[in-house]
C-alpha cells in the first residue's frame, strides 16, 4: 500500500480455493483505511463469482466495485492463476462513480451509457474511465467510439477485456453485487493527481506490408490476392513441423502476428490463434477488415519485455514526475505466452519501476487505452495505468 | 506508414464504405467524422457548415466549440492541447476538418487524401436515399474498388492508367475515355478518339498537367461530372501510389546485382507464360543455365571480380533472348530463361545453343581475360510450373554430368500426355452422336414457398472408358477446340425436350440452359432456338438462357442485339454467377435481363455478416430497383435461406435445395409434392 494525505491505493489477493475465504482474505489485505472509494476485483472465472462479491462487500461495507474474471491475475508478488486480487482506491482525494451496460450487440451505445458516468463525477483536476468489457462479444474498438464521441478527447479510457483462462467460452463482468456476461463496466475515476497511461506492443516489422484483399471478420482469407495462410508461410521462415500442425503453427504465430496500420499511430496488433489448413486462411482473435494494409510482426521474450519497460515508463512519464501509488496493468494473454516461465521476469520488471509502489492486473483478452486520437482498442500489448 | 502501397486507396475505400452505408444524412456525416479521425491518427473530425459544426467527433458530446471549429488555425483541444488542422471542401461552403498534434505534420499524401473523403461524402450526402443515386454510389464503389485493386496487384503505371481510363468510361457509359499527360494521350479505352465531352482534372504528384477526357457523342450533366470528379479524385491517388511503388515493386522482384529478374518473377511470369498456352496452342521452355568454373574465378580473383563477372554474363543473356522472355537469376551463379510460346523443344534448343557460344566467349574485366562455360537444362510443357522447374533443373544435371558445356533436353511422358489430350479431343467430338452426353438438373427452388419451379441443366459426360469426365475437364476442352457449339446445341434441344415434358403435367416449370460464349457469337444462336422450341413445344417463357457476365463482355454490341432477338420470342434471359465479374452495373444494364443468378461466393457469407453479407445485399437490392428477379446460388445452409428470404431473394438454388439429379429423379421429387411447380 502507498498512500499520502488524500489518496491511497493497496492490493491485496488470495489464492483460496473457495470463493468465501478467498473473497475476504484479498479483500481484507485490501482494506487498509475504511474510505476506500473504489473496489476493482480481478479473479479466476471458476469461483462462485456471487458468493465472491458477497465476502469482499462484508469487508467493504458496500464500497462501489467493479471487476472481471481473467485469464491468470496479476500482484506484486508475480503473476498467478485461479486466485483473485482486489485492489482499492480510497481517500478524500478520489471521486468514483460506477456503471454496467449490456454490451451485446450494442456495443457502441454501451460505450456512450458507461461514458456517462463521468459527468456525474464529484469534479477532481484529473478523469479518466477505467473500462472491463467481454472481448468475445464482437468489436470492441466501437465501445471507445461510443465512449469517446461522449467525452471527447479530454478524458482518457483505459482497461482491458475479461478473460475465462482461454476457453474462449464466457467470460464475467462484475458491478457492485452483480455478475453480468456480454456487459462493459466501468469506473469513471476523478482524482486530485494525474491518471497516466502507456501502452506498447513490442513487436517489429518484418518485410513489405501485404494487402488484406480477403477477410471475413476475423478469419483471413487472402494477402496480396493469395491464399493467406500460403503468403504467411512464403514470407516468413516458418519451421516445418508448423507448416502442417495445427499445435506447432499457434505456437509459432504466437510470435508472430499482424500488424495493421490503422491511421498514423504504432501498429494495431492482430494475435492469430490459427491456421487453417484446408482453407488456407488464418484465424485472428479480433476483426481484420478487408483493404486494411497488414505487417507481419516478429518478437521474442527482449522485445516484449522492451515494450513493459517502455509502457511503464510511458505511464509514469505522464504523471509528471509524481509518486506513483500503484500501477494497474492489463497485459495481453498472448504475451504471457512468448514469455512462458519468463512471465515472472515481466511482473518483476514492472515492480521494479513501480518503485515500490503496488502492482495489480490481469491477463486480458484485448486492452483498452485511449489518450490521444480515436483508435483505442488493442491485440496483444501492455496497458499500463499509473495512479498518482 | 504511409510507405505502404495503398495505405490512401484502402483508408478511401473503407471510408466510401462506410459513409455509403449510412442510411441517413447525419448517420453519413458521423460515420465520415469517424472515419477520418481513425484514417489520420486525429484528435479531432468535424464537418463545418455555415458556421456550426454539423457532426464532430473529439469534443464531449455537450461542449462543441462551433466558433473555434468554424475558425482557421491552430485548434486548442481541452485535455489534449493545441492541434493543427486539415481542412477539404464538401459542398457549398461546407468543410471536413481533421486536426491532431502539431508535430506530426500533414503530408501531401494526406492532404489529397481529405480533399478525396470531401468529394466522395460530398457525393453521398448529395445523393443519399434516391434510387437511381444508390445505384451510382454502387457503380463509383465498384469502379473505386476496380482501382484500388490495380495497385494492390502491384500493376505499373501503365496498367493502373488504364484502369482509370476504363473506369471513368464505364462509370458514367461513355463510348471511350483518355487519360492525357501534359495534353499527350497516355492510356486510352474504347472510342477515346471521339470528341471529349467531359474532362476533370487528375492530381499528379509531380505536378504535370493532367485529365481525364471522356469521349463520345451525347452530352453529360452536372451529376455525371461529380461522380467523374470524385473517381478522378481517387485515381490521383491511385496514380500516386503507383508511381511512388514503381521502384519498390522493381526491387522486389530483381537481383540487385545483375538488374535481371529475381526467382520470385521468374515463377510469377512462368505460372502467366502457362495460362496463356492454351489459347495460342504453343508451349512454355526453361532453361536452367548453370555457370561452369565460377568458384574458381571468385577463388582465384575474389569476390568484386566474381560479381563483375556475373554482371557481364547476364547482360549477354538478356541481349540474345526476345523482349517477351525473361532471364532471371536464381541465386549465385545460377541463372534461368523463360521462352514463352516456342512450338517444340527444337526452339529451345536453338537457344540454348546460342546461350553456351555466348557465355563461353572470354570476358574482360580489371585487365584480366576470364573465361567460364555453362551447362543448360531444357524442359518443355505447357502446365505445372514446378514440374517444369524441376525437370529444368534435372535435365541441367543431366548435361553437367556429360561433361561441361553441354544442353540436354528433359524427356518427359510430355508425348504420352499430349497424345492423351489429342485422344480426349477427337473423343469428345464423337461424344454427342454416340449419345455419351446426357442432362442433369438441379432444382432451382422458391424462396418463400420452398416448391421447386425448375431447374438448370447440367452437362455431363460418360466416356466409354474414362466413365463419367467432369465438365471441368472437358468443357474448357470443347471451348478450345470448337466441339462446344455442338455440344450446345444438343443440350439446348434435351433441355427443351424434357423441360416440355415436365412442362405437360407442371404448366409453370421452367428449365435454364447455359449459354458460351461461342454460341452467343453465333448468329445460328436464334434460329436453333426456334428449332428447339418448335420441336419440342416448350413455352418460349419457360426457357431460360444463362449467361455469365464474362461471356457478355466479349463483344457487347453483338451480345444485346443477339440478346434483344432472343427476348421478343419470350425467352428469360439470366445472368449467371452475378458479382464476380468485373462489368460495371451500368454496362449491365444495356442487356435486356430478367433475372440474376447471386454467385455462390456472396450468398456464402451471407449469414455470417461482413462485407461480403453487405455486397450480397446491395446486388438483391440493385437487382429489385430494375425489377429483376434473384436467385441466390451455391446455398447450403438453412441461415442462408433466411437471409435470402429477408432481402426478398426469389428464388435459390444449392446442395441444401437438391443437388443435380437426373431427369427421372427429379421427377420423381415432383410428383412427391403434387402442389408443385405452382
Amino acid at each position: 500500500m502507498a498512500r499520502n494525505f488524500n489518496r491511497w491505493l493497496a492490493v491485496g489477493r488470495s489464492s483460496a480455493c473457495e470463493a468465501g475465504p478467498a473473497g475476504t482474505e484479498a479483500a481484507r489485505a485490501a482494506l487498509v483505511a475504511d474510505d476506500a472509494r473504489l473496489l476493482i476485483v480481478f479473479c479466476s472465472h471458476r469461483y462462485d463469482l456471487s458468493t465472491l462479491l458477497a465476502a469482499i462487500d462484508a469487508e467493504s461495507g458496500g464500497a462501489p466495485l467493479i471487476g472481471c474474471s481473467t485469464a491468470g491475475e496479476i500482484a506484486t508478488g508475480g503473476p498467478g492463476d485461479a486466485g483473485v486480487v482486489v485492489v482499492a482506491l480510497g481517500g478524500p482525494g478520489f471521486s468514483v462513480r460506477t456503471t454496467a451496460a449490456a454490451g451485446v450487440g450494442r456495443l457502441r451505445e454501451a460505450g456512450a451509457e458507461v461514458a456517462a458516468a463521468v459527468a456525474e463525477l464529484e469534479p477532481r483536476e484529473h478523469q479518466a474511465l477505467l473500462l472491463l468489457s467481454d472481448g468475445l462479444s464482437g468489436d470492441q474498438q466501437e465501445i471507445v467510439r461510443g465512449a469517446h464521441a461522449v467525452l471527447g478527447g479530454g478524458v482518457p479510457l483505459v482497461g482491458g477485456c475479461a478473460g475465462d483462462d482461454l476457453e474462449m467460452r464466457r467470460t464475467f463482468q462484475l458491478h457492485g453485487g452483480q455478475v453480468l456476461e456480454g456487459a462493459v463496466v466501468g469506473a469513471a475515476i476523478g482524482s486530485d493527481a494525474p491518471l497516466g497511461i502507456g501502452v506498447r506492443h513490442g513487436w517489429r516489422r518484418t518485410g513489405e506490408p501485404l494487402l488484406v484483399t480477403r477477410s471475413q471478420g476475423t478469419e483471413v482469407l487472402e494477402l496480396d490476392g493469395r491464399p493467406a495462410l500460403d503468403a504467411y508461410f512464403d514470407r516468413l521462415d516458418v519451421p516445418a513441423e508448423a507448416r502442417d500442425d495445427a499445435d506447432a503453427f499457434t505456437r509459432y504465430s504466437l510470435t508472430h502476428p499482424i500488424g495493421m496500420a490503422r491511421g498514423r499511430g504504432e501498429h494495431q496488433i492482430r494475435f492469430i490463434g490459427g491456421g487453417d489448413f484446408e482453407r488456407r486462411s488464418l484465424q485472428c482473435i479480433a476483426e481484420v477488415p478487408e483493404g486494411a494494409t497488414a505487417w507481419l510482426m516478429e518478437g521474442d521474450a527482449d522485445s516484449v519485455l522492451d515494450a513493459t519497460d517502455a509502457a511503464c515508463a510511458d505511464a509514469l512519464g505522464a504523471i509528471d514526475g509524481a509518486d506513483p501509488l500503484g500501477l494497474l496493468v492489463f497485459d495481453c494473454i498472448a504475451r504471457r505466452g512468448v514469455l512462458g516461465d519468463g512471465i515472472a521476469t515481466e511482473v518483476d520488471r514492472i515492480s521494479d519501476q513501480a518503485q515500490g509502489a503496488p502492482v495489480a492486473g490481469f491477463y486480458t483478452y484485448g486492452e483498452i487505452a485511449r489518450t490521444r486520437g480515436v483508435n483505442g482498442f488493442h491485440n496483444q500489448t501492455l496497458v499500463v495505468l499509473a495512479v498518482a | 506508414v504511409a510507405s505502404s502501397a495503398s495505405w490512401s486507396t484502402a483508408q478511401l475505400a473503407e471510408f466510401l464504405a462506410a459513409v455509403s452505408g449510412s442510411l441517413d444524412v447525419p448517420a453519413a456525416r458521423q460515420s465520415a467524422v469517424e472515419r477520418a479521425a481513425e484514417a489520420f491518427g486525429a484528435d479531432v473530425g468535424a464537418i463545418v457548415d455555415g458556421g456550426f459544426a454539423v457532426a464532430s467527433i473529439g469534443f464531449p458530446r455537450d461542449a462543441v466549440p462551433h466558433a473555434e471549429l468554424a475558425a482557421s488555425g491552430d485548434l486548442d483541444v481541452p485535455g489534449v492541447g493545441a492541434c493543427a488542422r486539415l481542412a477539404a471542401p464538401v459542398d457549398d461552403g461546407a468543410v471536413l476538418l481533421v486536426a491532431r498534434d502539431p508535430d506530426e505534420p500533414f503530408t501531401r499524401e494526406e492532404e489529397s487524401l481529405l480533399r478525396a473523403m470531401g468529394r466522395v461524402l460530398s457525393l453521398s450526402l448529395r445523393t443519399l436515399g434516391v434510387l437511381a443515386d444508390r445505384r451510382e454510389r454502387e457503380a463509383l464503389l465498384e469502379r473505386l474498388t476496380e482501382a484500388q485493386r490495380s495497385v494492390v496487384d502491384r500493376s505499373g503505371l501503365d496498367e493502373t492508367l488504364a484502369a482509370i481510363a476504363r473506369g471513368a468510361a464505364e462509370l458514367v457509359g461513355a463510348e471511350g475515355a483518355a487519360v492525357r499527360f501534359g495534353g499527350r494521350l497516355a492510356a486510352g479505352h474504347g472510342a477515346h478518339h471521339l470528341p471529349a465531352v467531359l474532362s476533370v482534372a487528375l492530381h499528379d504528384p509531380e505536378g504535370i498537367d493532367c485529365r481525364i477526357d471522356v469521349a463520345g457523342s451525347r452530352p453529360y450533366g452536372e451529376s455525371e461530372r461529380d461522380v467523374l470528379r470524385a473517381f478522378a479524385e481517387h485515381a490521383s491517388l491511385a496514380l500516386a501510389n503507383a508511381r511512388n511503388h514503381a521502384d519498390a515493386v522493381h526491387r522486389a522482384l530483381h537481383d540487385p546485382l545483375t538488374g535481371l529478374a529475381n526467382r520470385v518473377l521468374f515463377r510469377e511470369r512462368l505460372e502467366h507464360a502457362l495460362e496463356r498456352c492454351p489459347r495460342s496452342g504453343k508451349e512454355v521452355a526453361v532453361l536452367f543455365v548453370d555457370v561452369d568454373g565460377f568458384k574458381a574465378v571468385n577463388d582465384r580473383h575474389g569476390h568484386a571480380l566474381g560479381d563483375e563477372l556475373l554482371v557481364e554474363l547476364a547482360g549477354r543473356l538478356r541481349a540474345l533472348l526476345r523482349v517477351e522472355d525473361t532471364a532471371a537469376r536464381l541465386g549465385g551463379d545460377e541463372f534461368a530463361v523463360l521462352l514463352e510460346e516456342v512450338d517444340d523443344g527444337a526452339g529451345a534448343i536453338h537457344v540454348a545453343e546460342r546461350v553456351l557460344e555466348a557465355l563461353q566467349r572470354p570476358v574482360q574485366i580489371d585487365g584480366h581475360d576470364v573465361t567460364v562455360g555453362a551447362s543448360v537444362g531444357i524442359a518443355t510443357g505447357r502446365r505445372f510450373a514446378d514440374d517444369l522447374l524441376r525437370n529444368a533443373d534435372f535435365a541441367m544435371y543431366q548435361a553437367k554430368a556429360g561433361g561441361r558445356g553441354r544442353y540436354a533436353l528433359f524427356e518427359p511422358e510430355m508425348h504420352a500426355s499430349a497424345l492423351g489430350r489429342l485422344s480426349l479431343e477427337a473423343d469428345l467430338r464423337r461424344a454427342v452422336e454416340r449419345g455419351e452426353l446426357f442432362l442433369h438438373y438441379q432444382p432451382v427452388v422458391g424462396v418463400k414457398t420452398g416448391l421447386v419451379s425448375g431447374a438448370e441443366a447440367l452437362v455431363r459426360w460418360r466416356h466409354p472408358q474414362r466413365g463419367v469426365v467432369p465438365p471441368g475437364d472437358f468443357i474448357p476442352l470443347a471451348e478450345e477446340s470448337g466441339t462446344i457449339a455442338e455440344i450446345g446445341r444438343w443440350v439446348l434441344q434435351e433441355a427443351c425436350r424434357q423441360g416440355a415434358e415436365w412442362q405437360r403435367r407442371w404448366p409453370e416449370f421452367r428449365v435454364g440452359v447455359n449459354l458460351s460464349g461461342r454460341q452467343l457469337a453465333e448468329p445460328q444462336l436464334v434460329a436453333d432456338i426456334d428449332a428447339a422450341l418448335a420441336a419440342t413445344g416448350l413455352r418460349p417463357e419457360c426457357l431460360v438462357l444463362e449467361l455469365t457476365e464474362t461471356v457478355l463482355m466479349r463483344d457487347v454490341d453483338e451480345a444485346a442485339a443477339r440478346l434483344q432477338e432472343i427476348r421478343r420470342r419470350g425467352c428469360e434471359i439470366s445472368i449467371d454467377d452475378f458479382g464476380t465479374g468485373y462489368s460495371s452495373l451500368q454496362y449491365l444494364l444495356r442487356f435486356p435481363i430478367d433475372s440474376v443468378k447471386v454467385a455462390r461466393e456472396f450468398v456464402d457469407g451471407l449469414d455470417l455478416g461482413g462485407d461480403r453479407a453487405t455486397l450480397a445485399r446491395a446486388i438483391i437490392e440493385f437487382a429489385a430497383s430494375l425489377g429483376l428477379n434473384t436467385v441466390g446460388e451455391g446455398v447450403e445452409r438453412p441461415e442462408q435461406v433466411a437471409c435470402l428470404a429477408a432481402l426478398g431473394c426469389e428464388y435459390a438454388q444449392g446442395f441444401l435445395l437438391g443437388r443435380p439429379v437426373a431427369a427421372d429423379e427429379l421427377t420423381a421429387l415432383l410428383e412427391a409434392a403434387p402442389a408443385q411447380a405452382a
